[in-house]
């Protein structure tokens, strides 16, 4: 019923007292680096027994906050109070004594070890003596695992055999093994399914139950409103709001979220002229492309001229999609280009395709080898003659043609890949696809890690590659990127394509809501092709 | 077992996944260096490049003070001649190192070639089938290695041990037992005596002839061919040639099927130079081809294995083994002398490296501070 | 309640079909049985073609024999576990032959010598310590440990030679009879040697939180960092462990032979090597264990045995060894795909 104002302001976690001072308050944080200032003075606060929401786009400094929180950064200006007693906390074993933990999104889990053995492990003044027998560490296993998390686990299982699910219990018990006054989860139910993600919150409820105090980061909105009794939105390092979340907050609480997340300030970025000419012929087919456990069967084609993009959350089967598109993934269903099915990365490329993959230092670059080998490497035939020797001529007047159209910086085809910024690296990658003269290109998050001036110049290849005709499938997790490029917008969501958007039609904040879960479609899209 | 490639220190405060939105003014390159230009080409010199000229520099000099008879012409020649079968195995070795394995069973395929070719000899057949059978051997061994590494995806080292270990048997079992084969002089055909030194290829000895030829065909291969192209891509990052539309496991393959064959070369000349086959002869070869390739991976600016630099690998074993030999000091000694210098040479590239040496580095650069 | 109403709470399930609740059997665990099956299977046979095989003083004979690849063995697998089980660059120590050689060679020189039999001892196994101290500092520094091993092992066996000049040294006297010869029971005393260590050593990695250590690092450098570990001491310990198994198995391996003999380093290396990573095949989880070196160690040994009491000749022995190390990787190869989410 309470409707938030746009404002700071909270409403009072249900079985909390009002009266006592709350266990974690930050006041005007503040923080730099360098120049570039990353919070401004933003308050959190967190009562005993409550689960806050954190929400913020990327950049929104959620990430800053939390390192200040817990040690790894110190604030610039600002107090942090915990029982209203104002503390210090200057490195990460400070924010341990205080009793703050984190569960991280990656987990540091030994594969082989048992689930007994994976939780004290490097725990010092456990229970349980050293010279206990197995069997007597099991079972303390288990009973901490039930106690802290109301839920059950094999403590003779090996970590490997565990879903990640079932890994998590492992982190959430470790944490509440030190006894803990604030925990802190990061994006707890990406991995998660449906199932696992109500046991989850059944144990945060359990822990909640006991006066913890979570801050609960996600982007997973809808499923936030479920646990949450609040969200605190951060927007350019500042405070954007609160909204109340659950059932006193009404329908419209998280349409309010993603506003706050937003902002009414979201400038057209590099946003493509609309062209008239419709998309050709199909360059790219994805019939029923499936992968089990991550994404279901999508069906979708790409014309010439055409950028089909495609985002979601972490969890919605983004992050296999590019793999699988790419041949470097098994999946089921069908791949065309051109017209032909293609099997196996090899037989993509050789139709044509080129792939920009998300991870660059590892799939995309040669990072030890000069530029111009990273630039030749899709095309070694046209710089070699019919037995196999390599031109070097023609491959160093190529090389010196692609970086200067591509404006590489060190200008030099001998440098050396790793040594180039993430900008200079990707702008290689793209121009190896170049060299090829591929006409199909699959981008999975092609400006992450890339700096303003760089991140331009490539869409600006982008746009010239698909005037001459080239078909592109852009899967990106940044917004503005999507809302700038693609004609036509996927948004994927636990697998699930939820939502197309025609160009006219993307917009950050839709995007987001259907991503993020909060708004569901309301009509179906055409049938896919 | 999932690891998340994290460098000390670990700070796991940092969320890995990326999120929905991004506020661009406060965007930057992952690595905070936007568009500064940074130093280092593959023709620019690093300090670990220095160390293998320097040693083969240290070791020619200390020699020739202490033996006059060092830099005589007749003792180098002899020196390469003496060398010539380790280079060969040796550039057999860069060949697979820098498809990204190893292969411990080269001395293997040596010694089943030279067994061939011996035995057929020994048998009376033409010295040219004796030839192809011993190179057949070495190929055979390649296709086994290939088999295992790429088919089973059993990893390199595994599984060329294991083929050191059968192969070692087999020879066992088709000598009755470890009995060596000695060629009779009249019985051997002029061909393979000329393969065994017998004569001079335009005025050099035939097996150094053999070495500078396979030498010169491996570095080529290897810098100049498509081949070698796509082959040290697939040895150095196999995920990111895969996606680039190379043919990896074609590729790994190849590499260990030449490399046998290469192998097997030098087990042919073994056999004829020393007009026979004596069991186990070609496990000599394998340890110190390995310390050659990876002594001449320091002279690369990216530390990648290289024909030449092997071969700068091997003479320096080479002139290491003969300035030790000149100056008296017992067979024993030289051992420990190139194990020692193997060591050092190593560590010396490790830690000079631009990112390596671990918590000596740290140790300099804090006193640095 | 929300409009939004969540359609994944109503049937539990989403599109992507709920992964299966945790399954208690290993996966992949029907691989250590399988192992535990052949071993049985082929001493089965071997005691059926030749009677003589189950015989007590036969098998105290595989028992005694099984004791010097047994206790490197398990050196070894101490460094495989602690380095972890990836071969290029994971833990490993290929020093380990030539390293028990040089034990035997200073011990059988410096008794031949005069020196107390145990000052001999101590300083043979001071200088595999040393050795190991080599392979550490190498390893930190950061080289390979395949690369920083196979230095050391070039190293040590020309040590080996260089003391022992090449020649066989006569080993005699106290303790080194005691080690060779059956006592009570038919062991020797090697025996009693290779069950304290066999006991410490299982009991550490297998009772004690150190042992658990011991694994994560291996397995998770990260995690075990993240855990509060310090995996590059752990690492360090592994060397000076495995080249200390190493001597103590050289001395035994002297005593057996009552000399110490050149190049006997490298002929013992490969059976090392062997036992260690069969260790994996009698393992429920698939990891080295030191337990499973000892029982690979005394299957190894018997299946020589059990060979040559058959009549097949010794050539085969070497095939069937071989075959053996890629039947166990096998096994890993399938465990890593298996277990790997």
């Amino acid at each position: 019923m309470t409707s938030a104002s746009k404002g700071p302001e909270t409403v009072g976690a249900p079985g909390a007292a009002a009266s006592a001072p709350p266990l974690l308050r930050l006041d005007g944080i503040t923080k730099a680096f360098g120049a570039a200032t990353v919070l401004h003075a933003v308050d959190l606060d967190v009562r005993p027994g409550e689960i806050v929401g954190l929400v913020g786009e990327n950049g929104a400094g959620k990430s800053t906050l939390i390192k200040v929180l817990t040690g790894f950064h110190t604030a610039d200006a600002g107090q942090i109070r915990l029982d209203g007693r104002p503390v210090e906390i200057g490195r990460p074993a400070d924010a341990e004594r205080l009793g703050i933990r984190v569960i991280h999104q990656d987990q540091h889990l030994a594969g082989r070890l048992t689930v007994a053995e994976q939780l004290y492990l490097g725990i010092a003044g456990t229970p349980v003596a050293r010279r206990a027998s197995r069997r007597a560490l099991e079972a303390q296993a288990a009973s901490d695992i039930e106690r802290a998390t109301g839920q059950r686990l094999d403590p003779r299982v090996l970590v490997d055999d565990l879903t990640v699910a079932q890994q998590q219990l492992i982190q959430l018990t470790r944490a509440m093994l030190a006894e803990p006054r604030l925990l802190v989860l990061d994006e707890p139910t990406a991995p998660l399914a449906a199932a696992e993600v109500q046991q989850l919150f059944t144990t945060l409820r359990t822990l909640r139950g006991r006066g913890v105090g979570i801050i609960y980061i996600s982007h997973y909105l809808q499923e936030l409103e479920q646990i949450a009794t609040r969200a605190v939105v951060l927007r350019n390092g500042r405070n954007a709001g609160e909204v109340a979340l659950g059932e006193q907050a009404g329908d419209g609480a998280l349409g309010r979220v993603v506003e706050l997340m937003v902002g009414r300030s979201v400038e057209e970025f590099e946003r493509r002229p609309a062209r008239t000419a419709r998309a050709g012929e199909p360059l790219l087919r994805l019939r029923e492309l499936a992968v089990p456990g991550h994404l279901a069967p999508l069906s979708l084609e790409v014309g010439a001229g055409e950028i089909v993009g495609i985002t979601g959350l972490v969890g919605s089967g983004v992050e296999v999609l590019a793999d699988a598109v790419a041949g470097r993934r098994p999946h089921e269903g069908q791949t065309l280009a051109a017209g032909r099915r293609y099997r196996g990365a090899v037989g993509f490329v050789a139709r044509g395709g080129a792939y920009v993959p998300a991870n660059r230092r590892r799939d995309g670059l040669l990072v030890k080898a000069s530029l111009r080998e990273n630039l030749s490497l899709a095309s070694l035939r046209s710089i070699s003659t019919r037995i196999g020797l390599l031109r070097r001529n023609a491959e160093r007047r190529r090389a010196a043609e692609l970086i200067t159209r591509l404006d590489v910086r060190p200008a030099d085809p001998n440098a050396i890949a790793s040594r180039l910024s993430g900008g200079n690296q990707q702008k290689v990658v793209l121009g190896r696809w170049l060299a090829a003269g591929a006409r199909i290109f699959v981008l999975d998050q092609p400006t992450s890690g890339v700096d303003v001036g760089s991140r331009s110049q490539i869409y600006q290849q982008i746009n010239r590659l698909v005037d001459e005709g080239a078909a592109v499938l852009l899967i990106t997790v940044d917004l503005e990127e999507l809302v700038g490029l693609a004609d036509r917008t996927v948004v994927l969501y636990r697998g699930e394509r939820v939502a197309e958007l025609a160009r006219g039609d993307t917009t950050v904040d839709a995007v987001l809501g259907y991503a993020s879960g909060a708004s569901r479609a309301t009509a179906t899209t055409q049938e896919a092709a | 077992m999932s690891n998340s490639p994290v460098q000390a220190p670990v700070n796991p405060g940092a969320p890995a996944a990326p999120e929905p939105g991004r506020d661009r003014t406060s965007r930057r390159s992952s690595d905070g260096r936007a568009g500064v230009p940074r130093s280092g080409t593959v023709r620019s010199l690093d300090a670990r490049q220095l160390v293998a000229p320097l040693a083969l520099a240290a070791i020619l000099f200390v020699f020739t003070l202490l033996s006059d008879q060092f830099l005589r012409a007749d003792n180098l020649a002899a020196v390469l001649n003496q060398s010539a079968l380790l280079a060969l195995a040796a550039v057999a070795m860069t060949l697979v190192v820098r498809a990204g394995g190893i292969d411990l069973s080269l001395g293997v395929a040596i010694d089943l070639s030279a067994l061939a070719a011996a035995a057929l000899i020994a048998d009376g057949y033409y010295a040219w089938v004796a030839i192809a059978a011993g190179l057949g051997f070495g190929a055979l061994v390649g296709l086994v290695n290939a088999l295992l590494i790429v088919g089973l995806r059993i990893p390199p080292f595994l599984a060329t041990l294991s083929v050191w270990f059968v192969g070692t048997s087999v020879q066992q079992l088709l000598t009755g037992g470890g009995a060596p084969i000695y060629l009779s002089g009249p019985r051997v055909p002029e061909e393979f005596a000329f393969l065994g030194g017998s004569g001079l290829v335009a005025g050099i000895p035939v097996a150094i002839a053999a070495a500078l030829a396979v030498a010169l065909l491996g570095w080529a291969l290897l810098e100049a061919t498509r081949f070698g192209r796509a082959l040290t891509a697939a040895g150095e990052q196999p995920r990111a040639a895969a996606i680039a539309g190379r043919r990896v496991p074609a590729l790994t393959v190849s590499a260990y099927v030449t490399a046998s064959l290469l192998a097997a070369i030098a087990g042919v000349l073994l056999a004829a130079r020393t007009n026979g086959f004596v069991p186990a002869s070609g496990q000599l070869y394998v340890l110190d081809a390995i310390g050659a390739v990876f002594i001449g991976a320091t002279l690369s600016r990216i530390g990648r294995p290289s024909v030449p630099g092997t071969l700068v690998g091997v003479l320096i074993f080479a002139l290491l083994a003969n300035g030790m030999n000149l100056i008296g000091l017992s067979f024993f000694w030289q051992g420990l002398g190139r194990g020692v210098a193997l060591l050092l040479i190593l560590l010396a590239g490790v830690v000079l490296a631009r990112d390596g040496g671990g918590p000596l580095r740290r140790l300099l650069a804090s006193a640095r501070r | 309640m929300s409009a939004i109403a969540p359609e994944r709470q109503a049937t539990g399930a989403d599109a992507l079909g709920a992964p299966a609740p945790s399954r208690p059997a290993r996966a992949a665990g029907w691989a250590s049985y399988a192992g535990y099956g052949v071993v049985v299977l082929v001493l089965a046979l071997f005691a059926v073609v030749s009677p003589v095989f189950t015989d007590p003083s036969n098998l105290a004979s595989i028992i005694n024999q099984a004791a010097v690849t047994a206790i490197a063995g398990m050196g070894l697998a101490v460094v495989i576990i602690v380095g972890g089980d990836d071969v290029v660059e994971g833990g490993i120590d290929l020093s380990v032959g030539a390293t028990a050689a040089v034990a035997g060679s200073v011990t059988a020189v410096l008794t031949t010598a005069g020196l107390a039999p145990v000052l001999a001892i101590l300083a043979a196994l001071g200088t595999t310590l040393a050795l190991g101290a080599v392979n550490g500092a190498a390893v930190g520094l950061g080289l390979r440990p395949l690369l920083a091993t196979l230095a050391t092992m070039g190293i040590a066996t020309s040590l080996d030679l260089v003391i022992s000049q090449n020649m066989k040294i006569a080993l005699d006297g106290q303790p080194f009879t005691w080690l060779r010869d059956a006592g009570g029971l038919g062991v020797s005393g090697a025996v009693v040697v290779l069950v304290v260590v066999a006991g410490v050593l299982i009991w550490a990695f297998h009772r004690t939180r150190l042992g658990v250590n011991a694994y994560a690092v291996g397995q998770n450098p990260t995690a075990a960092r993240v855990a509060g570990l310090n995996p590059g001491r752990y690492r360090f310990a592994s060397y000076l462990v495995s080249s200390g198994l190493a001597g103590v198995a050289g001395i035994l391996l002297a005593s057996r032979l009552s000399a110490a003999v050149p190049g006997i380093g490298t002929q013992i290396l490969l059976d090392i090597i062997l036992v260690a990573y069969m260790s994996t095949v009698f393992s429920r989880r698939l990891v080295i264990t030191i337990g499973g070196t000892l029982l690979a160690a005394l299957f190894v040994t018997a299946l020589s045995n059990g060979m040559t009491l058959s009549g097949i000749a010794s050539q085969w022995v070497g095939a069937v060894k071989g075959a053996l190390i890629l039947a166990v990787l096998t096994v890993v190869v399938l465990r890593s795909k298996a277990g790997s989410r």
